[in-house]
């Protein structure tokens, strides 16, 4: 590693020990529900079109939205809907209207079976900033993945939506066995289709891709996808970043913008489907800290996520000795099992294969 | 983290220093995350700036204006302006 870059993660690090010291709120997830259009193989909530928790009021999430605008501002917290797939809800406009009107700009996470123009205009009307798109292959694998025939072809054209509007928007692809060859081909899919950014991860052993042999890849292909990161972002036409997770090493600034932090807890906060107060979303719920029907979410939000702000208690196992300890971690808080222990270690998987 | 009006108080110790160590990661060439600056955003579901003139930039006392409204929306926006005082 360069000095340069030794210089920028030593910096980093004191930039992100600060950022902990305030956690201020930045971005609160509300999983506003577990019922789904498709069926995806590599799916974290497990959801099912008829969930088994059923959708949260509006008026609950917006009552947490006011506690949080007494403290905050609410400009500076944008609230992100995922799920489940939040477009099977009807009252969604309703909802994210009441969430604008408050001052809270938000955005949605959308695997894009339901954004037809129709529904565009009306989350526009609703105040949308933003959408965060599902792009798993071409045809063939996207549709396989995301378990439905026409998934492709309606993501496809809800990309064509997107591109045809002043919102800001990624796609977001999943990398597994199968469509890691075709990387490049979806990359130029994007490029012919005018997307700017496009967000790359591989996928954790979590949910319904924790036993599926389809969806880890070799080591090779692990540290084939940084390599094909790093050459796209070189080529410069489009933005590719791998998602958020995972400390790194010598690929850290190089195939995202910033060194890793794991913000689950520290700017990142999650109202889950029943209530539960979370972090990130993909976080297990083992490190819940509580309940907006139990607890005002403030509260939670200054007073736990101990778990998410101290590091110490993580540093047990593989990773007690780690020559990487300083900068990682403990690696994401989503890969912590229901005991601590990590489930992945990004480090262990690069060091399976020496560079390509 | 302040219990109140958090967001007044732009000149926190912690703030300040944040900026000392942005600047340093800028000028050796690397994209430098503050809570400030509305490039955090490099978690799981959606991350980077909002559009260009959308309020995170300035936190302290412009009125909210959502970038990406529709225009037979204004009234909405209006609303916001007129209503939306933060403390």
């Amino acid at each position: 590693m360069s000095i340069r870059k030794r210089i920028g993660q030593e910096l980093a690090h004191q930039l992100y020990r600060n950022i902990e010291r305030e956690h201020p709120l930045r971005q609160l997830f509300w999983e506003c529900t577990l019922r789904c259009n498709v069926h995806c193989r590599h799916c974290g909530s497990d959801c099912k079109r008829v969930a088994g928790v059923e959708d949260m009021p509006g008026e609950d999430f917006l009552r947490v939205l006011d506690s949080i605008a007494k403290r905050c501002n609410p400009h500076e917290v944008f609230v992100i809907l995922t799920g489940g797939e939040p477009l099977v809800r009807d009252d969604l406009e309703d909802i994210c209207s009441e969430i604008y009107r408050r001052g809270f700009p938000w955005g949605l996470v959308t695997n894009g079976l339901y954004l037809t123009p129709e529904r565009f205009a009306s989350l526009r009307k609703a105040g949308m900033h933003t959408v965060a798109l599902s792009l798993d292959g071409l045809e063939a694998n996207h549709n396989w993945l995301r378990g439905h025939k026409d998934s492709f072809r309606m993501t496809s054209q809800a990309i064509d939506l997107l591109v045809n509007s002043p919102l800001r928007f990624d796609c977001v692809t999943c990398v597994n066995r199968r469509n890691y060859s075709e990387l490049p081909a979806i990359r130029d899919f994007l490029i012919d289709k005018g997307v700017a950014e496009w967000r790359i991860y591989t996928i954790f052993p979590m949910g319904r891709a924790k036993n599926d042999p389809d969806m880890r890849l070799t080591g090779e292909e692990f540290r084939g996808v940084f390599e094909f990161i790093k050459q796209t972002r070189k080529q410069g036409l489009i933005k590719a970043s791998y998602g958020c997770e995972g400390y790194l090493g010598e690929y850290e600034a190089e195939v995202r913008d910033h060194f890793f932090h794991c913000q689950a807890g520290i700017t990142v906060g999650s109202v889950m489907a029943d209530g539960a107060i979370a972090a990130c979303a993909s976080i297990r719920s083992d490190y819940n800290q509580g309940n907006i029907y139990e607890d005002d979410f403030m509260d939670v939000w200054e007073h736990r996520y101990q778990p998410h702000r101290t590091f110490a208690w993580r540093r047990t196992g593989d990773c007690a000795d780690c020559r990487h300890w300083r900068y990682c971690r403990g690696n994401g808080m989503h890969l912590r099992d229901n005991e601590g222990r990590t489930i992945l270690c990004h480090i262990k998987r690069l060091q399976e294969t020496a560079p390509l | 983290m302040p219990t109140e009006n958090q967001y007044t108080d732009s000149m926190s110790v912690h703030k300040i220093t944040r900026k000392i160590l942005a600047g340093a990661l800028t000028a050796i060439g690397f994209a430098a995350c503050t809570v400030e600056e509305p490039d955090l955003y490099g978690t799981p579901l959606l991350y980077g700036p909002l559009p260009v003139d959308s309020i995170v930039s300035d936190t302290t006392s412009q009125p909210f204006r959502g970038a990406c409204i529709a225009d037979d929306n204004q009234d909405i926006a209006n609303e916001n302006e007129m209503t939306n005082e933060h403390p």
